[in-house]
C-alpha cells in the first residue's frame, strides 16, 4: 500500500493529486474492505446486533420466565442451546444478553468519546493551566486498572445496568482525552492551522473545521477498541455480581450462575463464554481493519 | 539533561499525581447518590445512630474540611475502618496485599518464561506454522476475559482430572508441605497469565522482527555467522530492552486483574476484599483500598519509567 490516505495530510494536496472520485473516505473504505477478517467481523457483529434487536421474535421463549419442568435440559431440538437451572432457554438468554452487551458498549463509547474527545481537544488547543489541570486529572484516572476503577465506581453508584454504562464510560474518558489532546497538539503546529489563525479565524471555527475532521479517524479506531473492552468489562462486572442484576440476561452474570453446574451442565458455561469471546474477537478484527484504514501511523 | 536530573524531575511529580489520585478517590465517595450513611445502615437506621455515624465520618463538616481530615489520618497511616467488621483498613491492606502481590508476581514470571521464547521463536521462524499458531492463540487469548479462561481450567484440571484443588490459596503455609501449598496456586496463576502471555508474546515477536531487520544483523549474516550465534550474541540483547520496560506494567496489570480470579477462587487478597466491600457498600473500605491500589500503580509507573531510562540510553528525557 503506497497510496497515502492520511487524514492529517493537507487537504489541498490531496485534492490536486487524487481528484474527487478518490475521497479520503472512499480510500479508507477500500483499505478496510481489503482487510478480510475485518469484513467478517462487520458481518458477524451486524448479525449479532440484528438478532439482539429482534431477540423477542426469534425464539418462542421469554428470557426471564421460569419453566421448572424443563430445567437443566441439554441442547435438544426444542431448546437448541439447552436450558438453565430455572428452565429458561439458553439461546433466548444469549440473544437478550447480546442486547445488554451491545447497549453497554454503545453507551460507554458515547460517554467516553463524547466527553473525552472535547476535553482532550480543548486541553491540547488552549494549553496552559486548563490543559495541566485536565490532563493531571486524566492521568490520575489512568493510574487505576480499568476493572478495579469500574468496581470502585460501582461501589458508590450501586449495582445496576445503567451504572455499569456510567462507570465503564468514566473509566475510558481519559483514554479518549489523551489521544485527542496528542493529536490536537500536533495539528496546532500544522501549516493550515497557522494559516487559519493568520486569516483571523475564531478558535471555535479552527477546532470545528480544521482540528476535529483530522482527528476523527483515530477517534473512530479508539471507539472500536473501547467497544470491545466495554463488553469485557460489563461481563466481568456482571460476573462479579456488581453489574447487571438478575433476572436480566447478561453473558457475564449467566456465567457466574453456570459455575454451580459446570460439571453437569456444560452448555450453561460454554455458550456465554463463546458469546463473549466471539463478539470481542470480531470487534477486535473490526478495530484492526479500522486502524489500517484510518490511522496513518499504523500503516505497516 | 542527565539521567539523574530526569529521575529527580520524575520523582517530584509523584506527590502531585498522588494528590490528584486522592482527590479522585475522595470525590468517588462523595458522588454516591443518596445519603451514604443511610445506605450503610440500611432500613434499621435510627436518628441517633445516623447522627453518630455522620459525626464519626465527619460527614457533618464541609467538603474541604472532610478532605483535610481524611488526608491527615492517611498521613498517620490510618485508612479508616470497616463499618461491617470494624477491622482497620490498614490491617486489611497489610494482610491481603501480599497475597495479591504474590499471585501477580507468579503470573508475571510465568508469562515471561513462556512468552519470551515463544515470541522469539515466532519471529525467528516468521510465517511458519508455529508463528501462525502463536499469533492465533494470542489473538484469541486477548479476546477472552480472564475469568472465563479460569473457568475452563477449573472444569478440566480440577473437576475432570482432579489434578489440582479449586480453593486453598492463602489457607496453607509451606509448613503443610510443598505440594499442598503450591497446588492451589496453579489454576489461578495460569488463568491470570494467559492474557499477558498473549500480549507479551506479541511484543516480543514484534521487537524481535524489528531487530532482525537491522543492518548489523544483516552484516553479521553477511560475515557468515550462524543463525544461533546471531540470535544469541546480537539480537536477544536488544530484544530485552522493550521487554524489561513492560515487566513493571505487566506486573501491575496482573495485580489489577487478580480481582476476578480472587473472587472465583475465594483468595483472600485485596481484590476479593474490594468486591465484598462493594457488595456490602462498606465505603471506608472501598475508599481505603482504592487509594492504596492507586498509589501502588503510581509506584509501578514510576518504576517502569526508571527502568526504561536505565536500559535504553537512546531515550530523550523531557
Amino acid at each position: 500500500m503506497t497510496v497515502n490516505k492520511s487524514p492529517t495530510q493537507s487537504p489541498s494536496e490531496e485534492g490536486v493529486e487524487l481528484g474527487s472520485s478518490h475521497s479520503p473516505l472512499r480510500l479508507a473504505a477500500g483499505q478496510f474492505l481489503r482487510h478480510r477478517l475485518a469484513v467478517v467481523g462487520v458481518v458477524l457483529i451486524a448479525l449479532l446486533s440484528l438478532s439482539a434487536v429482534f431477540a423477542p421474535y426469534l425464539t418462542p421463549y421469554e428470557p426471564t420466565k421460569l419453566n421448572l419442568q424443563a430445567k437443566l435440559s441439554p441442547p435438544t431440538w426444542e431448546f437448541p442451546l439447552g436450558t438453565d437451572h430455572f428452565g429458561r432457554d439458553v439461546l433466548t438468554r444469549m440473544l437478550h444478553g447480546a442486547r445488554i452487551s451491545l447497549l453497554v458498549g454503545l453507551g460507554v463509547v458515547i460517554i467516553a468519546a463524547g466527553i473525552g474527545t472535547p476535553l482532550g481537544v480543548i486541553s491540547g488547543f488552549f494549553g496552559g493551566v486548563l490543559d495541566n489541570t485536565i490532563m493531571r486529572l486524566m492521568d490520575a484516572l489512568l493510574t487505576f486498572p480499568p476493572l478495579l476503577l469500574a468496581v470502585a465506581i460501582m461501589g458508590t453508584l450501586g449495582p445496576d445496568t445503567q451504572n455499569v454504562i456510567l462507570s465503564v464510560g468514566l473509566v475510558y474518558i481519559p483514554v479518549f482525552a489523551r489521544l485527542a489532546r496528542g493529536n490536537t497538539l500536533s495539528l496546532r503546529e500544522s501549516t493550515y492551522v497557522s494559516a487559519s489563525v493568520a486569516l483571523g479565524a475564531p478558535n471555535w471555527r479552527i477546532i470545528v473545521l480544521d482540528v476535529l475532521p483530522n482527528i476523527i479517524g483515530v477517534i473512530v479506531v479508539l471507539v472500536a477498541v473501547t467497544f470491545s473492552k466495554a463488553v469485557i468489562l460489563e461481563a466481568s462486572l456482571s460476573f462479579l455480581g456488581l453489574g447487571v442484576q438478575p433476572p436480566t440476561a447478561s453473558w457475564g452474570r449467566d456465567l457466574n450462575e453456570a459455575r454451580r453446574y459446570i460439571e453437569d451442565a456444560w452448555w450453561l458455561a460454554a455458550f456465554p463464554t463463546f458469546m463473549i469471546a466471539a463478539s470481542v474477537l470480531n470487534m477486535n478484527f473490526i478495530g484492526d481493519g479500522l486502524r489500517d484504514a484510518l490511522d496513518p501511523r499504523a500503516n505497516k | 539533561m542527565g539521567i539523574w536530573t530526569y529521575f529527580l524531575r520524575r520523582l517530584v511529580q509523584v506527590p502531585l499525581v498522588i494528590f490528584f489520585v486522592s482527590i479522585i478517590v475522595f470525590a468517588l465517595m462523595k458522588v454516591t447518590p443518596g445519603d451514604p450513611v443511610s445506605i450503610m445502615l440500611g432500613p434499621y437506621a435510627t436518628p441517633e445512630t445516623t447522627a453518630t455515624l455522620k459525626a464519626k465520618f465527619n460527614l457533618d463538616r464541609s467538603l474541604p474540611e472532610q478532605y483535610l481530615l481524611w488526608v491527615g489520618n492517611l498521613l498517620q497511616g490510618d485508612l479508616g475502618a470497616s463499618i461491617r467488621s470494624q477491622e482497620p483498613v490498614t490491617d486489611m491492606v497489610l494482610n491481603r496485599f501480599p497475597v495479591s502481590i504474590s499471585i501477580a508476581l507468579m503470573a508475571t514470571l510465568l508469562s515471561l518464561l513462556i512468552a519470551i521464547p515463544a515470541g522469539v521463536l515466532a519471529a525467528y521462524r516468521r510465517n511458519s506454522l508455529w508463528d501462525y499458531a502463536l499469533m492465533g492463540f494470542s489473538t484469541i487469548g486477548l479476546s477472552v476475559p480472564t475469568f472465563t479462561l479460569a473457568l475452563v481450567l477449573i472444569l478440566f484440571f480440577a473437576l475432570k482430572l482432579q489434578w489440582v484443588p479449586i480453593a486453598g490459596v492463602g489457607l496453607r503455609t509451606l509448613s503443610d508441605g510443598f505440594w499442598p501449598f503450591v497446588l492451589p496456586y496453579i489454576i489461578p496463576v495460569v488463568g491470570l497469565a494467559v492474557t499477558t502471555i498473549a500480549e507479551l508474546a506479541r511484543i516480543v515477536r514484534a521487537s524481535m522482527l524489528e531487530v532482525l531487520d537491522q543492518e548489523y544483523i544483516r552484516v553479521a549474516r553477511a560475515q557468515g555467522l550462524g543463525n544461533l550465534v546471531i540470535l544469541r550474541v546480537h539480537a536477544l540483547k536488544n530484544v530485552f530492552i522493550p521487554i524489561i520496560t513492560v515487566i513493571a506494567i505487566i506486573f501491575a496489570f496482573q495485580v489489577g486483574n487478580t480481582i476476578t480470579i480472587e473472587y472465583l477462587f475465594s483468595i483472600p487478597g485485596v481484590g476479593s476484599a474490594l468486591i465484598n466491600a462493594v457488595i456490602s457498600r462498606d465505603f471506608p473500605v472501598i475508599q481505603g483500598l482504592t487509594l492504596v491500589v492507586g498509589i501502588f500503580f503510581i509506584g509501578m509507573n514510576l518504576l517502569a519509567d526508571i527502568l526504561y531510562a536505565v536500559v535504553d540510553p537512546r531515550i530523550h528525557y523531557n
